[in-house]
Protein backbone atom coordinates (compact mmCIF):
# COMPACT_ATOMS: atom_id res chain seq x y z
CA UNK A 1 0.00 0.00 0.00
CA UNK A 2 1.12 3.53 -0.60
CA UNK A 3 2.13 5.73 2.25
CA UNK A 4 -0.77 7.60 3.73
CA UNK A 5 -0.89 11.25 4.58
CA UNK A 6 0.18 10.57 8.14
CA UNK A 7 3.25 11.99 9.82
CA UNK A 8 6.42 10.88 8.03
CA UNK A 9 8.35 8.42 10.15
CA UNK A 10 5.31 7.23 12.07
CA UNK A 11 4.24 3.64 11.44
CA UNK A 12 1.08 4.88 9.77
CA UNK A 13 3.20 6.46 7.04
CA UNK A 14 4.98 3.23 6.16
CA UNK A 15 4.15 0.73 3.45
CA UNK A 16 2.78 -2.69 4.44
CA UNK A 17 6.08 -4.37 3.51
CA UNK A 18 8.10 -1.87 5.55
CA UNK A 19 5.87 -2.60 8.52
CA UNK A 20 6.46 -6.34 8.18
CA UNK A 21 10.20 -5.71 8.12
CA UNK A 22 9.89 -3.74 11.36
CA UNK A 23 7.77 -6.51 12.86
CA UNK A 24 10.61 -8.92 12.08
CA UNK A 25 12.79 -6.57 14.13
CA UNK A 26 10.32 -7.02 17.01
CA UNK A 27 8.79 -3.56 16.88
CA UNK A 28 5.34 -3.79 18.47
CA UNK A 29 4.21 -0.42 17.11
CA UNK A 30 4.65 -1.80 13.58
CA UNK A 31 2.47 -4.80 14.40
CA UNK A 32 -0.10 -2.49 15.97
CA UNK A 33 -0.25 -0.49 12.74
CA UNK A 34 -0.60 -3.64 10.62
CA UNK A 35 -3.37 -4.70 12.97
CA UNK A 36 -5.18 -1.40 12.54
CA UNK A 37 -4.93 -1.70 8.78
CA UNK A 38 -5.95 -5.29 8.31
CA UNK A 39 -7.74 -6.56 11.42
CA UNK A 40 -11.23 -5.48 10.26
CA UNK A 41 -10.79 -7.29 6.94
CA UNK A 42 -9.25 -10.39 8.52
CA UNK A 43 -11.91 -10.48 11.23
CA UNK A 44 -14.62 -10.28 8.57
CA UNK A 45 -12.93 -13.17 6.74
CA UNK A 46 -12.68 -15.31 9.87
CA UNK A 47 -16.29 -14.55 10.76
CA UNK A 48 -17.40 -15.54 7.29
CA UNK A 49 -15.58 -18.87 7.62
CA UNK A 50 -16.53 -19.61 11.22
CA UNK A 51 -19.88 -17.79 11.56
CA UNK A 52 -18.92 -16.97 15.13
CA UNK A 53 -17.51 -13.68 16.35
CA UNK A 54 -15.66 -14.98 19.40
CA UNK A 55 -13.93 -17.73 17.41
CA UNK A 56 -13.08 -15.24 14.69
CA UNK A 57 -11.46 -12.88 17.19
CA UNK A 58 -9.35 -15.73 18.48
CA UNK A 59 -8.24 -16.53 14.94
CA UNK A 60 -7.35 -12.87 14.53
CA UNK A 61 -5.13 -13.08 17.62
CA UNK A 62 -3.45 -16.21 16.29
CA UNK A 63 -2.78 -14.57 12.94
CA UNK A 64 -1.02 -11.58 14.43
CA UNK A 65 0.93 -13.67 16.92
CA UNK A 66 2.09 -15.78 13.96
CA UNK A 67 3.07 -12.63 12.08
CA UNK A 68 4.95 -11.43 15.15
CA UNK A 69 6.84 -14.69 15.44
CA UNK A 70 7.46 -15.35 11.77
CA UNK A 71 7.54 -11.89 10.24
CA UNK A 72 10.99 -12.57 8.87
CA UNK A 73 9.57 -15.32 6.66
CA UNK A 74 7.52 -12.91 4.62
CA UNK A 75 8.86 -12.77 1.06
CA UNK A 76 7.63 -9.82 -1.01
CA UNK A 77 8.55 -11.70 -4.21
CA UNK A 78 5.92 -14.31 -3.41
CA UNK A 79 2.91 -12.26 -2.37
CA UNK A 80 1.76 -8.89 -1.18
CA UNK A 81 1.49 -8.36 2.56
CA UNK A 82 -2.26 -8.09 2.21
CA UNK A 83 -2.54 -11.46 0.49
CA UNK A 84 -0.04 -13.04 2.87
CA UNK A 85 -2.14 -11.97 5.84
CA UNK A 86 -5.40 -12.95 4.20
CA UNK A 87 -4.16 -16.45 3.41
CA UNK A 88 -2.75 -16.97 6.90
CA UNK A 89 -6.08 -15.89 8.37
CA UNK A 90 -8.02 -18.09 5.97
CA UNK A 91 -5.88 -21.11 6.82
CA UNK A 92 -6.20 -20.56 10.54
CA UNK A 93 -9.95 -20.08 10.28
CA UNK A 94 -10.46 -23.17 8.12
CA UNK A 95 -8.27 -25.23 10.45
CA UNK A 96 -10.47 -24.17 13.32
CA UNK A 97 -13.61 -24.86 11.31
CA UNK A 98 -12.42 -28.38 10.59
CA UNK A 99 -11.41 -29.01 14.17
CA UNK A 100 -14.83 -28.13 15.49
CA UNK A 101 -16.80 -29.86 12.75
CA UNK A 102 -18.16 -32.39 15.19
CA UNK A 103 -19.22 -29.78 17.68
CA UNK A 104 -22.76 -28.55 17.32
CA UNK A 105 -22.65 -24.82 17.01
CA UNK A 106 -24.88 -22.71 19.19
CA UNK A 107 -25.71 -19.15 18.43
CA UNK A 108 -27.27 -16.30 20.23
CA UNK A 109 -30.11 -14.99 18.17
CA UNK A 110 -29.44 -11.31 18.48
CA UNK A 111 -25.93 -10.05 18.08
CA UNK A 112 -24.90 -12.95 15.91
CA UNK A 113 -27.82 -12.64 13.53
CA UNK A 114 -26.41 -9.96 11.33
CA UNK A 115 -23.62 -10.91 8.96
CA UNK A 116 -22.37 -9.95 5.56
CA UNK A 117 -21.91 -6.94 3.35
CA UNK A 118 -23.98 -3.82 3.37
CA UNK A 119 -24.15 -0.34 2.03
CA UNK A 120 -24.66 1.43 5.34
CA UNK A 121 -22.33 -0.76 7.30
CA UNK A 122 -23.34 -3.82 9.18
CA UNK A 123 -25.89 -3.23 11.89
CA UNK A 124 -24.11 -2.35 15.12
CA UNK A 125 -20.77 -2.41 13.39
CA UNK A 126 -18.73 0.71 13.79
CA UNK A 127 -18.75 2.69 10.53
CA UNK A 128 -15.18 3.62 11.44
CA UNK A 129 -14.14 -0.05 11.33
CA UNK A 130 -11.71 1.00 8.62
CA UNK A 131 -9.95 4.28 9.00
CA UNK A 132 -7.48 3.60 6.24
CA UNK A 133 -8.79 5.20 3.10
CA UNK A 134 -6.84 2.89 0.74
CA UNK A 135 -8.25 -0.21 2.32
CA UNK A 136 -11.70 1.34 2.43
CA UNK A 137 -11.52 1.93 -1.30
CA UNK A 138 -10.20 -1.60 -1.86
CA UNK A 139 -13.21 -2.95 0.00
CA UNK A 140 -15.57 -0.92 -2.11
CA UNK A 141 -14.02 -1.97 -5.43
CA UNK A 142 -13.73 -5.65 -4.61
CA UNK A 143 -17.27 -5.73 -3.23
CA UNK A 144 -18.54 -4.14 -6.43
CA UNK A 145 -16.67 -6.59 -8.66
CA UNK A 146 -17.66 -9.63 -6.63
CA UNK A 147 -21.28 -8.54 -6.74
CA UNK A 148 -20.99 -8.18 -10.52
CA UNK A 149 -20.10 -11.86 -10.92
CA UNK A 150 -22.95 -14.18 -11.89
CA UNK A 151 -24.29 -15.76 -8.70
CA UNK A 152 -23.41 -19.30 -9.74
CA UNK A 153 -19.79 -18.35 -10.42
CA UNK A 154 -19.50 -16.43 -7.19
CA UNK A 155 -20.95 -19.36 -5.30
CA UNK A 156 -18.31 -21.89 -6.38
CA UNK A 157 -15.50 -19.44 -5.77
CA UNK A 158 -16.76 -18.66 -2.28
CA UNK A 159 -17.21 -22.32 -1.45
CA UNK A 160 -13.58 -22.93 -2.38
CA UNK A 161 -12.29 -19.91 -0.54
CA UNK A 162 -14.40 -19.69 2.58
CA UNK A 163 -15.21 -23.34 3.15
CA UNK A 164 -11.87 -24.74 1.99
CA UNK A 165 -13.56 -27.21 -0.35
CA UNK A 166 -11.86 -28.85 -3.31
CA UNK A 167 -13.46 -28.66 -6.74
CA UNK A 168 -14.70 -32.24 -6.35
CA UNK A 169 -16.18 -31.47 -2.93
CA UNK A 170 -17.93 -28.42 -4.32
CA UNK A 171 -19.32 -30.52 -7.18
CA UNK A 172 -20.66 -33.06 -4.70
CA UNK A 173 -22.07 -30.45 -2.34
CA UNK A 174 -23.70 -28.31 -5.01
CA UNK A 175 -24.87 -31.30 -7.04
CA UNK A 176 -23.04 -30.12 -10.14
CA UNK A 177 -20.79 -31.94 -12.59
CA UNK A 178 -17.10 -31.44 -11.77
CA UNK A 179 -16.51 -29.90 -15.20
CA UNK A 180 -19.16 -27.27 -14.57
CA UNK A 181 -17.62 -26.36 -11.23
CA UNK A 182 -14.20 -25.99 -12.83
CA UNK A 183 -15.51 -23.90 -15.71
CA UNK A 184 -17.40 -21.59 -13.37
CA UNK A 185 -14.40 -21.19 -11.12
CA UNK A 186 -12.08 -20.43 -14.02
CA UNK A 187 -14.51 -17.91 -15.49
CA UNK A 188 -15.00 -16.19 -12.13
CA UNK A 189 -11.28 -15.95 -11.47
CA UNK A 190 -10.55 -14.55 -14.91
CA UNK A 191 -13.27 -11.96 -14.61
CA UNK A 192 -11.99 -10.92 -11.22
CA UNK A 193 -8.46 -10.78 -12.47
CA UNK A 194 -9.43 -8.41 -15.27
CA UNK A 195 -11.74 -6.33 -13.14
CA UNK A 196 -9.31 -6.01 -10.23
CA UNK A 197 -6.24 -5.31 -12.34
CA UNK A 198 -5.71 -1.81 -10.86
CA UNK A 199 -5.99 -3.17 -7.32
CA UNK A 200 -3.51 -5.95 -8.04
CA UNK A 201 -1.12 -3.48 -9.61
CA UNK A 202 -1.21 -1.47 -6.38
CA UNK A 203 -0.43 -4.58 -4.39
CA UNK A 204 2.50 -5.77 -6.50
CA UNK B 1 -10.95 -22.81 -24.53
CA UNK B 2 -8.12 -21.43 -26.62
CA UNK B 3 -4.51 -22.54 -26.23
CA UNK B 4 -3.49 -19.33 -24.52
CA UNK B 5 -6.28 -19.79 -22.02
CA UNK B 6 -5.14 -23.32 -21.34
CA UNK B 7 -1.81 -22.09 -20.04
CA UNK B 8 -3.63 -19.43 -18.06
CA UNK B 9 -5.99 -22.07 -16.74
CA UNK B 10 -3.04 -24.03 -15.49
CA UNK B 11 -1.64 -21.02 -13.64
CA UNK B 12 -5.07 -20.37 -12.22
CA UNK B 13 -5.56 -23.93 -11.07
CA UNK B 14 -2.11 -23.83 -9.49
CA UNK B 15 -3.13 -20.77 -7.48
CA UNK B 16 -6.32 -22.53 -6.44
CA UNK B 17 -4.47 -25.72 -5.64
CA UNK B 18 -2.23 -23.76 -3.30
CA UNK B 19 -5.31 -23.23 -1.15
CA UNK B 20 -5.93 -26.94 -0.83
CA UNK B 21 -3.89 -28.98 1.61
CA UNK B 22 -4.56 -32.22 -0.20
CA UNK B 23 -3.55 -31.02 -3.65
CA UNK B 24 -1.00 -28.31 -2.89
CA UNK B 25 2.67 -29.16 -3.22
CA UNK B 26 4.61 -29.19 0.01
CA UNK B 27 6.65 -26.17 0.86
CA UNK B 28 10.35 -26.15 0.24
CA UNK B 29 12.36 -27.53 3.13
CA UNK B 30 14.57 -24.47 3.13
CA UNK B 31 11.76 -22.28 4.36
CA UNK B 32 9.52 -24.72 6.15
CA UNK B 33 9.84 -25.16 9.90
CA UNK B 34 12.22 -27.98 10.73
CA UNK B 35 10.22 -30.16 13.10
CA UNK B 36 6.54 -30.98 12.81
CA UNK B 37 5.12 -28.68 10.16
CA UNK B 38 2.02 -26.63 10.92
CA UNK B 39 -1.26 -27.64 9.25
CA UNK B 40 -0.82 -27.78 5.49
CA UNK B 41 -3.15 -24.92 4.67
CA UNK B 42 -1.44 -22.57 7.08
CA UNK B 43 1.86 -23.68 5.72
CA UNK B 44 0.91 -23.01 2.15
CA UNK B 45 -0.33 -19.63 3.17
CA UNK B 46 3.22 -18.78 4.07
CA UNK B 47 4.61 -20.22 0.89
CA UNK B 48 2.09 -18.89 -1.56
CA UNK B 49 3.79 -19.74 -4.81
CA UNK B 50 5.10 -23.15 -3.97
CA UNK B 51 3.08 -25.20 -6.45
CA UNK B 52 4.92 -24.16 -9.55
CA UNK B 53 2.56 -24.12 -12.52
CA UNK B 54 3.51 -26.48 -15.25
CA UNK B 55 4.71 -25.14 -18.53
CA UNK B 56 5.53 -21.60 -19.44
CA UNK B 57 8.06 -20.80 -16.73
CA UNK B 58 8.28 -17.15 -15.77
CA UNK B 59 5.06 -16.17 -17.54
CA UNK B 60 3.11 -18.88 -15.83
CA UNK B 61 4.64 -17.91 -12.53
CA UNK B 62 3.55 -14.33 -13.05
CA UNK B 63 0.06 -15.53 -13.83
CA UNK B 64 0.04 -17.73 -10.75
CA UNK B 65 1.11 -14.76 -8.70
CA UNK B 66 -1.66 -12.65 -10.26
CA UNK B 67 -4.32 -15.20 -9.41
CA UNK B 68 -2.82 -15.59 -6.00
CA UNK B 69 -3.40 -11.89 -5.44
CA UNK B 70 -6.95 -12.20 -6.82
CA UNK B 71 -7.66 -14.80 -4.14
CA UNK B 72 -6.05 -12.57 -1.55
CA UNK B 73 -8.45 -9.79 -2.48
CA UNK B 74 -11.59 -11.88 -2.02
CA UNK B 75 -12.26 -11.06 1.62
CA UNK B 76 -12.25 -7.39 0.75
CA UNK B 77 -15.72 -8.04 -0.66
CA UNK B 78 -16.91 -8.59 2.89
CA UNK B 79 -18.00 -5.77 5.14
CA UNK B 80 -15.06 -5.05 7.44
CA UNK B 81 -15.73 -5.97 11.06
CA UNK B 82 -14.29 -3.92 13.89
CA UNK B 83 -12.52 -6.11 16.44
CA UNK B 84 -13.18 -5.22 20.05
CA UNK B 85 -10.65 -2.83 21.59
CA UNK B 86 -9.91 -5.53 24.17
CA UNK B 87 -8.71 -7.82 21.36
CA UNK B 88 -5.97 -5.38 20.39
CA UNK B 89 -5.00 -4.76 24.00
CA UNK B 90 -4.82 -8.49 24.58
CA UNK B 91 -2.63 -8.98 21.52
CA UNK B 92 -0.22 -6.22 22.49
CA UNK B 93 -0.06 -7.59 26.02
CA UNK B 94 0.84 -11.00 24.61
CA UNK B 95 3.65 -9.47 22.56
CA UNK B 96 5.07 -7.99 25.73
CA UNK B 97 5.53 -11.46 27.22
CA UNK B 98 9.27 -12.10 26.89
CA UNK B 99 9.02 -15.78 26.01
CA UNK B 100 6.17 -15.50 23.52
CA UNK B 101 8.28 -16.55 20.56
CA UNK B 102 9.48 -19.72 22.23
CA UNK B 103 6.05 -20.73 23.41
CA UNK B 104 4.30 -19.99 20.16
CA UNK B 105 6.74 -21.93 18.02
CA UNK B 106 6.45 -24.80 20.45
CA UNK B 107 2.67 -24.64 20.26
CA UNK B 108 2.78 -24.72 16.48
CA UNK B 109 4.68 -28.00 16.55
CA UNK B 110 2.37 -29.99 18.74
CA UNK B 111 4.31 -33.27 19.08
CA UNK B 112 7.62 -31.47 19.43
CA UNK B 113 6.15 -29.11 22.00
CA UNK B 114 7.67 -30.66 25.09
CA UNK B 115 11.26 -30.82 23.87
CA UNK B 116 11.04 -27.35 22.40
CA UNK B 117 9.70 -25.91 25.62
CA UNK B 118 12.29 -27.83 27.54
CA UNK B 119 15.04 -26.42 25.38
CA UNK B 120 13.67 -22.93 25.85
CA UNK B 121 13.45 -23.44 29.58
CA UNK B 122 16.95 -24.81 29.55
CA UNK B 123 18.43 -21.84 27.80
CA UNK B 124 16.42 -19.49 29.99
CA UNK B 125 17.70 -21.06 33.16
CA UNK B 126 21.17 -21.92 31.92
CA UNK B 127 22.81 -19.13 33.89
CA UNK B 128 21.08 -19.93 37.17
CA UNK B 129 22.02 -23.63 37.40
CA UNK B 130 25.59 -22.82 36.46
CA UNK B 131 25.85 -20.55 39.47
CA UNK B 132 23.97 -22.98 41.67
CA UNK B 133 26.22 -25.77 40.59
CA UNK B 134 29.42 -23.84 41.22
CA UNK B 135 28.58 -22.81 44.74
CA UNK B 136 27.61 -26.12 46.33
CA UNK B 137 30.41 -28.02 44.60
CA UNK B 138 33.01 -25.67 46.00
CA UNK B 139 31.47 -25.92 49.42
CA UNK B 140 31.12 -29.67 49.41
CA UNK B 141 34.64 -30.12 48.20
CA UNK B 142 36.12 -27.50 50.42
CA UNK B 143 34.62 -28.55 53.75
CA UNK B 144 35.72 -32.20 53.92
CA UNK B 145 39.14 -31.26 52.62
CA UNK B 146 39.59 -28.66 55.30
CA UNK B 147 38.92 -30.61 58.44
CA UNK B 148 41.17 -33.62 57.99
CA UNK B 149 43.82 -31.61 56.18
CA UNK B 150 44.08 -29.23 59.08
CA UNK B 151 46.54 -31.30 61.14
CA UNK B 152 48.80 -31.99 58.13
CA UNK B 153 48.69 -28.59 56.47
CA UNK B 154 48.59 -26.36 59.45
CA UNK B 155 50.66 -23.76 57.64
CA UNK B 156 47.74 -22.90 55.33
CA UNK B 157 45.60 -20.18 56.93
CA UNK B 158 41.89 -21.00 56.84
CA UNK B 159 40.21 -18.72 54.29
CA UNK B 160 36.55 -17.80 54.81
CA UNK B 161 35.35 -16.56 51.42
CA UNK B 162 34.19 -18.78 48.59
CA UNK B 163 37.23 -17.80 46.57
CA UNK B 164 39.29 -18.57 49.52
CA UNK B 165 37.72 -21.95 49.79
CA UNK B 166 38.58 -22.59 46.17
CA UNK B 167 42.11 -21.52 46.92
CA UNK B 168 42.11 -23.88 49.82
CA UNK B 169 41.09 -26.70 47.53
CA UNK B 170 43.76 -25.83 44.99
CA UNK B 171 46.71 -26.23 47.34
CA UNK B 172 45.22 -29.53 48.39
CA UNK B 173 45.39 -30.84 44.84
CA UNK B 174 48.83 -29.37 44.40
CA UNK B 175 49.95 -31.12 47.53
CA UNK B 176 48.54 -34.34 46.07
CA UNK B 177 50.71 -33.99 42.97
CA UNK B 178 53.71 -33.17 45.14
CA UNK B 179 52.91 -35.85 47.62
CA UNK B 180 55.48 -38.41 46.43
CA UNK B 181 58.21 -37.35 48.83
CA UNK B 182 55.83 -37.44 51.77
CA UNK B 183 53.96 -40.57 50.68
CA UNK B 184 55.83 -42.77 53.07
CA UNK B 185 54.90 -40.54 55.93
CA UNK B 186 51.41 -39.83 54.62
CA UNK B 187 48.82 -41.68 56.64
CA UNK B 188 46.36 -44.01 54.87
CA UNK B 189 43.54 -41.75 55.71
CA UNK B 190 44.80 -39.38 52.99
CA UNK B 191 43.94 -41.85 50.21
CA UNK B 192 40.68 -42.65 51.96
CA UNK B 193 40.03 -38.95 52.07
CA UNK B 194 40.73 -38.59 48.32
CA UNK B 195 38.34 -41.45 47.57
CA UNK B 196 35.71 -39.95 49.84
CA UNK B 197 36.27 -36.61 48.17
CA UNK B 198 35.71 -38.11 44.71
CA UNK B 199 32.65 -39.95 45.90
CA UNK B 200 31.30 -36.78 47.47
CA UNK B 201 31.96 -34.93 44.23
CA UNK B 202 30.20 -37.54 42.13
CA UNK B 203 27.30 -37.68 44.55
CA UNK B 204 26.95 -33.95 44.55
CA UNK B 205 27.05 -33.79 40.77
CA UNK B 206 24.40 -36.49 40.51
CA UNK B 207 22.24 -34.75 43.05
CA UNK B 208 22.65 -31.44 41.26
CA UNK B 209 21.82 -32.92 37.88
CA UNK B 210 18.75 -34.57 39.27
CA UNK B 211 17.73 -31.38 40.99
CA UNK B 212 18.26 -29.46 37.76
CA UNK B 213 16.12 -31.93 35.84
CA UNK B 214 13.35 -31.65 38.38
CA UNK B 215 13.50 -27.89 38.25
CA UNK B 216 13.30 -27.96 34.48
CA UNK B 217 10.30 -30.26 34.61
CA UNK B 218 8.68 -27.96 37.13
CA UNK B 219 9.31 -24.96 34.86
CA UNK B 220 7.78 -26.77 31.89
CA UNK B 221 4.81 -27.84 34.00
CA UNK B 222 4.27 -24.36 35.35
CA UNK B 223 4.60 -22.82 31.88
CA UNK B 224 1.97 -25.25 30.58
CA UNK B 225 -0.33 -24.42 33.49
CA UNK B 226 0.16 -20.73 32.92
CA UNK B 227 -0.57 -21.13 29.19
CA UNK B 228 -3.73 -23.05 29.98
CA UNK B 229 -4.80 -20.41 32.48
CA UNK B 230 -4.08 -17.65 29.96
CA UNK B 231 -6.06 -19.47 27.30
CA UNK B 232 -8.94 -19.93 29.68
CA UNK B 233 -8.80 -16.29 30.69
CA UNK B 234 -8.78 -15.32 27.02
CA UNK B 235 -11.84 -17.46 26.34
CA UNK B 236 -13.70 -16.02 29.28
CA UNK B 237 -12.74 -12.53 28.22
CA UNK B 238 -13.92 -13.21 24.66
CA UNK B 239 -17.22 -14.56 25.96
CA UNK B 240 -17.61 -11.56 28.20
CA UNK B 241 -16.85 -9.27 25.27
CA UNK B 242 -19.53 -10.99 23.21
CA UNK B 243 -22.09 -10.73 25.98
CA UNK B 244 -21.22 -7.09 26.55
CA UNK B 245 -21.68 -6.43 22.88
CA UNK B 246 -25.07 -8.19 22.96
CA UNK B 247 -26.17 -6.20 25.96
CA UNK B 248 -25.01 -3.06 24.17
CA UNK B 249 -27.05 -3.97 21.08
CA UNK B 250 -30.12 -4.70 23.19
CA UNK B 251 -29.70 -1.46 25.10
CA UNK B 252 -29.42 0.45 21.82
CA UNK B 253 -32.57 -1.19 20.50
CA UNK B 254 -34.40 -0.62 23.76
CA UNK B 255 -33.45 3.04 23.89
CA UNK B 256 -34.75 3.53 20.34
CA UNK B 257 -38.00 1.65 21.06
CA UNK B 258 -38.68 3.67 24.20
CA UNK B 259 -37.48 7.04 22.95
CA UNK B 260 -39.99 9.91 22.88
CA UNK B 261 -41.85 10.41 19.60
CA UNK B 262 -40.64 7.05 18.30
CA UNK B 263 -42.28 6.06 15.05
CA UNK B 264 -43.44 2.47 14.82
CA UNK B 265 -43.99 0.77 11.52
CA UNK B 266 -45.29 -2.74 10.98
CA UNK B 267 -43.63 -5.04 8.48
CA UNK B 268 -45.75 -7.65 6.73
CA UNK B 269 -44.89 -10.71 4.69
CA UNK B 270 -44.56 -9.91 1.02
CA UNK B 271 -44.66 -13.49 -0.18
CA UNK B 272 -47.07 -16.32 0.59
CA UNK B 273 -44.07 -18.61 1.03
CA UNK B 274 -43.18 -16.77 4.23
CA UNK B 275 -46.67 -15.82 5.35
CA UNK B 276 -45.68 -16.08 9.01
CA UNK B 277 -42.91 -13.52 8.71
CA UNK B 278 -43.61 -10.21 10.40
CA UNK B 279 -41.73 -7.46 12.10
CA UNK B 280 -41.68 -4.01 13.58
CA UNK B 281 -39.45 -1.07 12.78
CA UNK B 282 -38.86 1.61 15.40
CA UNK B 283 -37.45 4.91 14.19
CA UNK B 284 -36.26 7.47 16.74
CA UNK B 285 -37.23 11.11 16.43
CA UNK B 286 -33.84 11.98 14.99
CA UNK B 287 -34.67 9.72 12.00
CA UNK B 288 -31.23 8.17 12.30
CA UNK B 289 -31.44 5.65 15.10
CA UNK B 290 -33.59 2.66 14.31
CA UNK B 291 -34.29 -0.80 15.66
CA UNK B 292 -36.03 -3.68 13.98
CA UNK B 293 -37.44 -6.86 15.41
CA UNK B 294 -38.34 -9.69 13.02
CA UNK B 295 -40.16 -12.94 13.74
CA UNK B 296 -41.03 -16.02 11.71
CA UNK B 297 -38.33 -15.68 9.06
CA UNK B 298 -37.14 -18.99 7.73
CA UNK B 299 -33.39 -19.60 7.56
CA UNK B 300 -32.29 -18.65 4.06
CA UNK B 301 -31.44 -21.53 1.74
CA UNK B 302 -27.83 -22.26 0.79
CA UNK B 303 -25.81 -19.31 -0.44
CA UNK B 304 -28.61 -16.79 0.27
CA UNK B 305 -28.93 -14.01 2.81
CA UNK B 306 -31.64 -11.59 3.77
CA UNK B 307 -30.90 -7.99 2.88
CA UNK B 308 -32.55 -4.91 4.32
CA UNK B 309 -33.25 -1.94 2.06
CA UNK B 310 -34.20 1.62 2.92
CA UNK B 311 -36.06 3.07 -0.03
CA UNK B 312 -35.07 6.74 -0.14
CA UNK B 313 -35.19 9.50 -2.74
CA UNK B 314 -32.13 8.15 -4.50
CA UNK B 315 -33.55 4.62 -4.59
CA UNK B 316 -32.96 1.59 -2.38
CA UNK B 317 -29.95 1.78 -0.05
CA UNK B 318 -28.71 -1.39 1.60
CA UNK B 319 -29.07 -1.48 5.36
CA UNK B 320 -27.13 -4.69 5.78
CA UNK B 321 -27.49 -8.40 5.33
CA UNK B 322 -28.41 -10.96 7.94
CA UNK B 323 -29.28 -14.57 8.50
CA UNK B 324 -32.17 -16.05 10.45
CA UNK B 325 -32.33 -19.13 12.61
CA UNK B 326 -35.37 -21.31 13.12
CA UNK B 327 -37.57 -20.03 15.92
CA UNK B 328 -35.17 -17.25 16.86
CA UNK B 329 -36.07 -13.60 16.53
CA UNK B 330 -33.80 -11.33 14.54
CA UNK B 331 -32.95 -8.02 16.15
CA UNK B 332 -31.29 -5.38 14.04
CA UNK B 333 -30.45 -1.77 14.60
CA UNK B 334 -28.09 1.01 13.73
CA UNK B 335 -27.60 4.72 14.19
CA UNK B 336 -27.81 5.56 10.51
CA UNK B 337 -30.72 5.72 8.16
CA UNK B 338 -30.66 7.40 4.75
CA UNK B 339 -32.40 10.77 4.61
CA UNK B 340 -35.77 10.67 2.93
CA UNK B 341 -36.46 7.00 3.65
CA UNK B 342 -40.05 6.31 2.67
CA UNK B 343 -40.22 2.57 2.72
CA UNK B 344 -38.44 -0.50 3.97
CA UNK B 345 -37.97 -3.80 2.17
CA UNK B 346 -36.31 -7.07 3.00
CA UNK B 347 -35.28 -9.22 0.06
CA UNK B 348 -33.61 -12.57 -0.36
CA UNK B 349 -30.24 -12.14 -2.09
CA UNK B 350 -27.25 -14.26 -2.98
CA UNK B 351 -24.49 -14.09 -0.38
CA UNK B 352 -22.71 -11.76 0.38
CA UNK B 353 -25.47 -9.38 -0.61
CA UNK B 354 -26.38 -7.35 -3.62
CA UNK B 355 -25.69 -3.72 -4.54
CA UNK B 356 -29.37 -3.31 -5.49
CA UNK B 357 -32.44 -5.40 -4.70
CA UNK B 358 -32.55 -8.30 -7.14
CA UNK B 359 -34.19 -11.12 -5.23
CA UNK B 360 -37.81 -11.57 -4.18
CA UNK B 361 -39.32 -9.33 -1.49
CA UNK B 362 -39.87 -11.17 1.78
CA UNK B 363 -41.09 -8.38 4.06
CA UNK B 364 -42.10 -4.79 3.47
CA UNK B 365 -43.59 -1.99 5.49
CA UNK B 366 -47.34 -2.16 6.00
CA UNK B 367 -47.62 1.36 7.44
CA UNK B 368 -46.45 4.55 5.86
CA UNK B 369 -43.23 6.00 7.15
CA UNK B 370 -43.80 9.65 7.97
CA UNK B 371 -41.49 12.59 7.67
CA UNK B 372 -38.33 10.62 7.12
Amino acid sequence: MDPTSSQPGSPAALSDAALVRLVAERRPEALAELYDRFAPTLLALARRVLDNHADAEEVLQEVFVQVWNRGERYDPARSSVSTWLVLIARSRAIDRLRSRKVVERTHEATAQAAVGASGLGEPHTSPEALDNVFIQERHERVRREMAALPAEQRQVLEMAFYQGLTQSEIAAKAGLPLGTVKTRTLLAMKKLRNALRPEIRQLL
Amino acid sequence: MSEELTSEDRALLAALAALQPETGAPASPATSPPATPPPPVAHLAQEPNQPAPPGDGAEAETLTRLYHEVLGLMPFALAPAAPSPEAKRRLLARLAEPDLAGRESAAAKAPAAAPATLAAAESATAAAPAVAQAAPVTLEVGEPAAAPAAPAAAEAPAPTTAAGRQERFAPASRSRSASVPVRSSAPRWLSALAAALILALLGTCGWLLNDLRERRDAIVRLAAQRDAALRHAGEVEARLGRLTSQVGSMRDSFSVMTSPAVEVCNLRAATPEQADARGMLFVAADHQHWAMSLRGLRPPAGGKVYQLWFVADQGPVSGGTFAARPGAPVELGSDRMPAGTKAVRITLESSPGSPAPSGPDVLRNADTLHAL
